[in-house]
Formats: structure tokens, sequence, C-alpha cells
């Protein structure tokens, strides 16, 4: 058991979570509680490998996943910002509006139940740079890693540069701080939360079809399987800082790659699955604790 | 020259009309003021000057020529600036980054932090400010965080300023300065429209003023040829009792003591440092002070929603530090707290639930666990009726009442369980004048009956005329304590400020 | 008068407009995949309410769902966001099931008795959890709740594959529980059997907790108001465990009933997302008892029509997945309406365009 394999199975793990929780931060930051992340994220994936089923090319997979994820993002931002709609039941509007129409499509178009599955899906592969391999230290966990998780650590850097050195990202933390200051000086709030949004979709689209296309290349009814969520408690815990959200979801992917090679060793599968998710539950109760010393004040804070 | 005009504006929200066919002009450099009850329609007025809301009706001359205001941005362009009341200041962010939002410098596609260094440090100097553009929002004084909202319309070329309830969250002493720069920015060619409701203001600042009432303009004349008590006639309707009447009365034992008490903010800051009072049977105790110097954390901690860090509170001989909401209930304590809306009351709860909020638990409203209806009703047309609540039914939600209302509605309920003690925060805030006289005597008259009274108000005036002893904070201390036909006006306002 | 009527219309007519608008949306999704709404739309109707077995069924398809109906409603009146309905329903499967096939010799009564109750201090355990983090943490509830479902999933179904796995049986589920601890069907042809009747006690107290007692004007307060709730004295931290408890209960005969009365044993992963409907129900009965119950009803309708619509005319049973979601969309465009009323929306809109 290679400490460094775990690592590298950390990394690729980490992948969708982060490039989801990225896109969570510009929503966060906006004030848009994105729960919709989850559903952005299945329907890329499922669009991705459909498109790569149809065409043969990882591209127009890959464009098309986004394509259909920005749209549901507009339809989220349309009746959460413009109609006002409750943002959080919205969201999950999303997330069972995407379970059903993957599967009413897999089962209408492919006759397929649970998941599809074909030679003809062509996915993303591992790249081996053996100059990165040789790299002390990170080089054998950045190495033979496929295309979206490098480009996953990119958007990280990117994230951060655009939230804190641009007048977008500038405009973002204003809206999402105080909405009446950046409303009276003329910032059209609505127009930032749906850009907001839009950023989160298009992320959300890559950690699909990284899911899809380079962990797999298969699409599997509800294979977020709840990553979405993780994302968010990445967000949180991570203060709403790109850097934050990233640490934290590389600690679930983590979480999850320990949980992957402890499989191995006979124990049951189950308890060792359940890891990252009792680590989000006790995360958010540190958290909590945390925030309440030296609270002096009785009551609800809704954050 | 009339600079700005409005003909026939009208603005309806669903079926309520806050502004009925204004008719409105203000002369160029001239400071206007606009007073009015809260709910006149004076803010919504400026906010359609400013962009912020669209008339349904009439129109808008700006200069003589016909402009439909559609955005702040546009606003901004005509050159009407506004400060609101409530600072829409980004706390996180530095001063310049405040005054520059939504105009920032750019550089091969990223802020130029340096360039607007320059730009906020050259207008800090222009107008003789005096204020670090580094410094963040939320480390800076309200008197600060108040030039720096004039600051952000004065970068922005206006000719205009509005400026919505200024003098607010100001000591007497500030209030003094910034109606010298006002004038200031006058002589600069400046014109300026005040909104208040300080009669007193007015007199000293204004060259004209605009009476609203329900929606429409009463009257405008010229303040050297009326009297404070001619505006407020005109914004009533009829002649108005500004000062309550009160007796003089003997106070009896000490019931209620607080020793030391201390509490920190949730950044680790001491908002309340150390203060002690007592309070006596049939006694009214003020606490004056510039709003934000400890009032609010103080009145949190006595209504059992703050913990405090030192210091006891004791009430007949019983320690009560830090007891719970309903604990300090059940000992007796009425609180009408300070956010009548978030704290006092429910808004879309009916005014009979409202009624017997706390309270709930006890007999005759609730028997096994079962609410008894009958009981909750009848005690909610008797309270409706002492206390004077205007509302068509009980079934009505509080949110549906006037600010006045809602606010008999708490007191109401809290004083129908006949407490001892009573503590009351910025009890008439946002109130019409009528409301006002009704609470004030209802505030006399609970200490009349013996009641102990602790009265937390902003508000000077009515602090000088209800309480018996006063007590002054700044920065979290009690700085002053002296019994009320002891102290004038000036000198409350140098202990406001801090000037012992 | 006329005014109150109004009102009434207004709220009858609330969620009926998201319902209409789902199954328009819905049909241009089955025009496209090749199929006649009206053919398939009928199937589902006519599976659904047209003959006793029918009825019958739709009756037994709405079971489980007026209890996580009622269950989410119960917490959400209170502003707690309660996501684990779908798994503390799974708990309350598994300890029904176990008190079930582990004791012998008891009257039915008993015995059914003894097993619901397991099936309650489950739900209310594993509610614990969340309620105490979010009453005295204020942890997000809707994250925790989340995550604890796939524990309960994963726990239960570990419980069924290995320890307490039936023998001689291909999938992962348990004995099967005694014949004294079973709620016996109403007739040999439907399924529908005495949990039935438990829901809709169930649905009647919750009327009665809402409208009737003190603990019901708290979670209103609580809901309305959380501030406010806790300035006048309403200890919100423990009443949040107690509403989440009540609420994880309620979850937790869901999953009772279908053991007791259906399966006859625990079998993993049963539910197809019990929980997730009884959060849609909750919304469009506006977390109110009469108006869950309804929701329930024309859920039930839903699922029991949409397998007749699968086999009858080959339209996947996705579809009323789909149309939930839509549901709920349109749901939050109804809050407008009910707030401005819908003719000074679409007015405002047409005067500022």
């Amino acid at each position: 058991m290679d400490i460094w394999d775990i690592l590298h199975g950390a990394l690729r793990m980490a992948t969708p979570i982060g490039l989801a929780a990225l896109g969570g931060v510009f929503t966060h930051r906006a004030g848009v509680l994105n729960i919709a992340i989850e559903g952005m994220m299945l329907i890329s994936a499922f669009v991705g490998v459909i498109t790569s089923y149809a065409t043969g090319s990882v591209t127009a997979a890959l464009l098309a996943a986004i394509a259909v994820s920005v749209v549901i993002g507009l339809i989220f931002s349309f009746f959460g910002v413009t109609l006002q709609g409750n943002i959080i039941i919205t969201g999950l509007a999303v997330n069972i509006f995407a379970l059903g129409i993957t599967s009413f499509i897999l089962q209408s178009a492919f006759g397929m139940r649970g998941s599809l599955s074909s030679p003809k899906i062509v996915g993303l592969k591992p790249v081996d740079m053996p100059w990165l391999g040789g790299v002390p230290v990170i080089g054998p966990i950045l190495n033979n890693q496929t295309p979206i998780v490098y480009a996953g650590l990119l958007i990280s850097i990117i994230v951060s540069i655009v939230l804190y050195k641009t007048k977008f990202g500038l405009y973002v933390r204003v809206v999402g701080e105080n909405e009446d200051a950046a409303r009276s000086m003329g910032i059209r709030v609505s127009s930032i939360k749906y850009g907001a949004v839009a950023i989160s979709a298009v992320l959300s689209a890559l950690a699909g079809v990284n899911l899809s296309l380079e962990n797999l290349t298969m699409f599997v009814e509800n294979m977020t399987s709840g990553r979405g969520f993780i994302a968010l408690a990445a967000i949180f815990c991570g203060q709403g800082t790109p850097g934050g959200a990233y640490t934290f979801s590389f600690l679930f992917g983590l979480a999850d790659a320990v949980q992957m090679r402890l499989q191995g060793f006979n124990v049951p599968g189950a308890f060792i699955q359940m890891i990252p998710y009792l680590f989000i539950v006790v995360i958010l109760g540190v958290a909590g604790i945390m925030r309440n010393r030296g609270n002096t004040q009785r009551g609800i804070r809704n954050d | 020259m009339n600079i700005i005009e409005t003909r026939r504006l009208t603005k309806r929200f669903g079926n309520m009309t806050a502004n009925d066919g204004i008719d409105f002009a203000v002369k160029q450099g001239e400071i206007h003021a606009i007073i009015g009850e809260n709910g006149a329609g004076k803010s919504t007025l400026m906010n359609m000057l400013y962009g912020l809301l669209q008339p349904d009706e009439g129109e808008i001359y700006i200069r003589g020529q016909k402009t439909r205001i559609t955005s702040p941005k546009v606003a901004i362009q005509l050159g009407i600036g506004m400060v609101h009341q409530h600072f829409k200041l980004v706390p996180s962010l530095t001063i310049a980054e405040n005054i520059l939002l939504s105009s920032e410098p750019i550089k091969s596609g990223f802020i130029d932090k340096k360039k607007s260094l320059e730009i906020v440090e050259r207008l800090i100097r222009e107008f003789g400010f005096v204020m670090n553009p580094k410094d963040r929002i939320r480390d800076v004084s309200v008197g600060v965080q108040q030039r720096v909202e004039i600051l952000k319309m004065l970068y922005r070329d206006v000719d205009i300023l509005i400026l919505d309830e200024p003098t607010a969250v100001l000591t007497p002493q500030e209030v003094d300065e910034l109606l010298v720069s006002l004038r200031h920015l006058k002589n600069k060619g400046k014109t300026i429209i005040i909104i208040t409701h300080k009669l007193g203001e007015v007199k000293r600042c204004s060259d004209t003023v605009t009476v609203i009432r329900h929606g429409k303009v009463v009257n405008t004349v010229k303040t050297s040829d009326v009297e404070e008590k001619d505006l407020a006639n005109m914004m009533v309707g009829r002649d108005v009792l500004l000062r309550v009447e009160k007796q003089e009365r003997r106070p009896g034992n000490v019931i209620y003591e607080v020793k030391g008490l201390s509490t920190k903010d949730n950044r680790g800051v001491k908002v309340v440092d150390n203060v002690s009072f007592h309070v006596r049977e049939g006694e009214i105790v003020g606490f004056a002070g510039v709003e934000g110097n400890g009032q609010s954390e103080l009145m949190k901690i006595l209504s059992g929603l703050w913990r405090a860090t030192e210091g006891s509170v004791t009430f007949m001989g019983r320690d009560i530090t830090n007891a719970m909401p309903r604990k300090l209930r059940e000992l007796g304590i009425g609180i009408v707290p300070e956010d009548r809306y978030e704290h006092g009351s429910c808004k879309t709860m009916t005014i009979a639930e409202n009624l017997i909020a706390g309270y709930h638990y006890r007999k005759p409203f609730t028997r096994w666990g079962f609410l008894r209806s009958k009981e909750i009703t009848a005690h909610a047309e008797r309270l409706k009726n002492r206390f004077d609540v205007r509302a068509a039914t009980l079934q009505q939600h509080v949110g549906s009442l006037s600010g006045g209302n809602a606010q008999k509605v708490i007191i109401a309920r809290e004083l129908s369980m006949n407490p001892k003690v009573l503590i009351v925060s910025q009890p008439t805030r946002g109130v019409d004048i009528g409301s006002i006289e009704f609470i004030h005597q209802q505030i006399i008259k609970s200490r009349d009956e013996g009641k102990a009274v602790i009265l937390i108000s902003s508000e000077l005036s009515e602090i000088m005329n209800l309480s018996d002893r006063i007590l002054v904070m700044y920065k979290g201390s009690v700085i002053g304590e002296f019994p009320a036909k002891d102290v004038t006006q000036e000198k409350l306002g140098y202990l406001m400020a801090g000037i012992p | 008068m006329k005014t109150e009527t109004m009102r009434w219309a207004k709220r009858l007519a609330a969620p009926l407009i998201p319902v209409f608008l789902a199954f328009l949306v819905g049909a241009i999704f089955l025009i496209f995949s090749g199929h006649n709404p009206l053919e398939a739309y009928g199937a589902l109707f006519e599976g659904a309410l047209i003959g006793k077995s029918n009825l019958l069924n739709t009756l037994f398809s709405a079971t489980p769902l007026m209890f996580t109906g009622i269950a989410t409603a119960v917490a959400f009146r209170a502003n707690i966001f309660n996501m684990g309905v779908e798994g503390q329903l799974y708990l309350g499967a598994f300890a029904a099931a176990y008190v079930g096939f582990t004791f012998h010799g008891l009257p039915p009564v008993v015995h059914v008795s003894l097993c619901l109750l397991a099936a309650l201090a489950a739900g209310a355990l594993y509610a614990l959890i969340p309620g105490l983090l979010k009453g005295f943490l204020n942890a997000n509830e809707m994250v925790v709740t989340i995550m604890l479902n796939y524990v309960a999933t994963l726990l239960t179904g570990y419980l069924a594959s290995y320890p307490f796995k039936a023998k001689g049986v291909g999938f992962a589920a348990t004995d099967l529980i005694e014949k004294s601890a079973e709620l016996p069907r109403f007739s040999k042809m439907t399924q529908l059997n005495y949990s039935f009747v438990i829901a809709l006690v169930v649905v009647l107290l919750a009327y009665v907790l809402f409208k009737k007692t003190k603990l019901g004007y708290e979670i209103d307060a609580i809901g309305k108001n959380g501030n406010f709730a806790e300035a006048v004295g309403m200890n919100v931290a423990k009443k949040t465990v107690l509403i989440m408890i009540i609420s994880g209960m309620i979850a937790s005969l869901a999953g009772a009933g279908e053991v007791l009365g259906v399966h006859h044993r625990f079998i993993s992963d049963f539910s197809p997302g019990y929980g997730w409907d009884g959060l849609t129900i909750a919304l469009l009965g506006s977390n109110h008892p009469a108006g869950v119950l309804v929701a329930a009803l024309f859920f039930g309708m839903l699922k029991n029509g949409g397998s007749s619509m699968e086999l009858v005319v080959g339209v996947p049973r996705s579809l009323i997945d789909v149309i939930q979601g839509l549901i709920i969309f349109f749901l939050a465009v109804d809050f407008i309406a009910k707030r401005f009323g819908l003719f000074q929306t679409i007015l405002a809109r047409f005067r500022n365009a």
C-alpha cells in the first residue's frame, strides 16, 4: 500500500468534487445557495457519455455537457433569482429533475436501465509525462492523471485570480456581502448572480464529465452519489475561499481513496464507504463547536 | 431655478399608494428639508429621484428637462447622489474600494489598486475630511462611515445630494459638524435635500421645508416662516403634545440591580464594559447615548439573548445573571425589545397569537398541552381595547399593522402580565406621533403603578421627557449619571460624545 | 365576503397550477420521445383510478408518502430542513424487521406494537444527531441529514447482507418476520394493508398538533421567526431537537409500514426515494396536513399509474420523476403568485418591459 498510490488516487477522486466546489465558490460568495450542483454534475455526466457515444469525439462531449449544464444553470437562475423562488427548493428541483430526465432518456432513447456502457463511448485516458513523474514528492501524485484533473489544478488558481483581482470577482463578493450596497451603486445584482451560476455550471460540467468519461467510461444512474453536496460542504469548511474549498475537496478525495484501498482488505465495504459522509458530519459538528466558542449570543443564526 | 421638479408623481405598491400625485420642487443651491411621519412616503419619493424605484404616474424634471431615472447609475449621471440612512457600504472592503465601487480603475484586465488609492487620497484632501483610505469599513466609526458615503457621491460629481435621516446615528456635536459641512457644500454650489423627522435640525439648517403626509404634499414653506410646533401640526394634521405630562413621584425600594456587567461580541471586542446601575420601584431610569455605544448589547443581555462575560444582575435579591428569556418573564420582568419585527413580534402571526407569545404555556391559554382559543381571543379583545390597537380584526397579521400599532401590541402583551420590571428599548422608533403619545403615557403609567422601568433610547428628547434618572452610555460604559431635572441637553450631548 | 372566497380560491389554485404546468412540460418530453401524451396520461389515470383494485393500489402507493410527507412537513413548518427522512425511514424499517423476526410466540397486537415502538426508537435516535447539531451547534441540518441518508442506507445494507442475511436468499435481505408481526392486508386483490390506517391516524394527529396544541404554536413561531421565538422565551434549541425527533419518528413509521405490511422482511435499498417524495409532497401541500394528505394521494396516483403507464404504453416510469422536478420548479414560481398576486405580477412585467 504505497502512500503515493493513495495520494494519487486522492487527487483523482478529489477532482470532480474540487471542480464542483470551485464553481460553487462563486455562487457562495454571490450569496446564492447552489444546491443544484449535484443535478448539473449528473446531467453533464450523462450528456458527456451520450455525446461521446454518438459522435466518438471527446471534445464534442465536453462542449455539449457544458452547454447543457449552462442551460440548466440558467433555468435555475431564472426560477431562483429572477422569480425569487426559494433557492433551496429550486436547487432540489434541479436535482430531482436531473435524476428523472437522465433515467427517462436512458430508457426511452437507449432502451437501457441503470447504466449505459458501450465500446462506442470514447473516454479520456491518463496522460503519462515521464519528466513529471521524475519530480520528487509530487511527481508520482501528479503524473498519470487524466486531463481534467490537471485542468482542475489550473482552474483553482484561475478562480483565485478572478475572484480577488478582477472587477467581476469584486462585484461577486460585494453582491454576496451587501446586495443593497451593490444595487445602490448601479451594479446589476441579478446579472452577477446569473454569471456566478453560469460559472458554477461550467465547472460542474467538467466535474461531471470527469466522472463519466475519465474515471469510468460509462454512465450509471445517480453516479454523482451526493458529490455535489460534498462539494458544498467543502465550500463551507473552506470558508468560501477557492483555496479552502479545493483543500477540503482533496481531503474528501483522500477519504474516498483510503476507503477504496481498505476494501481490498476484506473489511466490509459499507463502513469504509461511510467514511466520507461521516467525515462531513463530524466536520460540520466541529465547525459548529468552533463557531460557538466564546459565543455570547443565543438564538438562531441562519448560515 | 428649480433644479428638481416633480409633477403628479405617483407610486403604488399593490393596493397601497405610497406617493399620490406629488408636486414638489427644489430650487438650485438651497438646503431643502422633507419631513413627515414614518410611512408618509418621503423615502419612496427620494428613491424615485435616485432611480431605485420607478414611478407609476407623473413626471420628473431635472434642470427643466423631463427625464426618466431608471437606475442609480442614471441618477448619478444626472448629478443626483444619495446617502442612505442605513449605509450601503461593504464592511470587509476598504474605504477606497467602497468609494470607487463600480468605477474601479483597470489596468490590463485587473483592478489597479495603486491608482485607486491615489484617486481617493486626492478626493479626501479636496473636501477636507480626515481618514485613511486603506482602512476597512468595519474598523471605522459610524461618523467616518457617513463621510465615506458622502464622498462616494462627491466623487461622482453630484450637484444634488439627498441625505436620508443623516443625524440618526450622530452625537449632537457630530450633528453640528455635519450641518457645517452641509453649509460648506451649499456654498460650493451644491443643492441638498434632507429627509428628517428632527424638527429642531430642520429649523437650524434648512431654507425650505416640504411636509408630506399619507403620500401627499401638505405644504411647502420657508423655514424662517414657521415654528417647530407648526411643522408638527402639519405632519400630523392636529395639535400634538410634544411634552408628556409627568408628575413627581417618590420611588420605592431598589428591586433591580446590575453590577459590573460586561460582554464581548463575536470578534472578542468588549461591547459592554463594567456597567453598574440600580432601579427602584416606581422609577424610570433612562439610558441615553448615540446608537452603537453598547445600548443594544446591554439590552440583549438584560433580555436574556446575550450572555454576560462578567458581572451580575439581581432582581429582588435573586441572582438572575444570564437567565434565559423564559425565566425572566416568569419572575415578572417584561421586555419590549429594540427590534420590534425581529425579536418583538412575528409579522406573519395574528395579533391574537402575538399577544400570548412567551406566555402561551400558562393558564388560561393552555391546558394539558392544548390551546384554548376562547380564552386567547377574549384576552386579545381586552388588550386591543385597552391599548388602542388600530386593526380591523384580531386575525390580522401583525405585519399589516403600522409600526406604532405593532409596538402597541408588544407593549400590551408585556404589560398584560403585570410585570414588576419593564425594560423597553427604542419604544417609539419609526412610530407615528399619535402612537408616540400613547406609548409614552403607558410608560409613565407603569412607573406610577410602582413598576421599575428601564428605558433605552437614542432619541434624547424622549429620554429627557420620561426619565427620572438619566445614564449616558459611551463606548460600552456608563459615563455619567444624573437626576433628570439636574441636567441639560447640552451637558448630555457632551457626555454622549465621550466628553465628561 | 368576496375577498374571503378569493383567498380560498387562491389557496386551492396554488398547488394546481404547478401540477398542470408540469404535466404540460412533461407532455412536451413525451412528444419528443415519440409518445402520445394523451395516450400516456390516459393510461396513467386509468391505471390509478379506474377499477376497485386500481384505486386500492393507489391508496397503497400513497401510504408511505403520507408518512414521509407529514414527517417532512412537521420539520419544515419549523424551518428545519430535515432532508433525512429517507435515512430515518431505513433505520425504522430495519428496527421493525429485527423485532419482527427475533421474537416468537407473541400475540399479534403485542408483536406489531413492539415492532412499531422499535421503529419509533430508531427513527428518534437517528434524528437526534442532526437535531442536536442544529439546535445546539447551528450546523447546517440539510447537509448533515443528506449525509446521514447515505450512512443509513449503507449501514442497513450491510446488516442485511452479512450479519442478518436470510439464508438461502439470493439478494440482500433479512429473514421473514413472524406472522404475528405482519400488518394484514385489506383484501387479496391489493397490497393495501393496515399501515394505511396508521398513516391516516398520523395525518390526523399532525392536524391536531399543528392547530390545537401549544407545541404546534411553538413550531409555527419558530418557523416564522426563530429569533422572535427565542426572544419571547421558547427554548429554540430544545424545541429543535424535539421537532427533529418527532419528524424522525414519523419517518421511521414509513419504513416500518413497508416492512410489516408489504415486504414482510427488510430488503436492502427497498425505498425508491420515498423520502424525497415526502419533500415534494410537503411543499405541494404547503406543510398543511390536509394538503399533505391530498398531495400524497395524488402522488400515490402518479406512482401507481406510472407503472401502468409503463406496462401499457411503454413510457418509462422515470417520467414521474421528471414531472416531480417540474412541479417543484413551478411551485417556486407559485410562491411569487402567493405574495404579489399572479395577475399583478404579469401586469407589472408588461408595464416595465
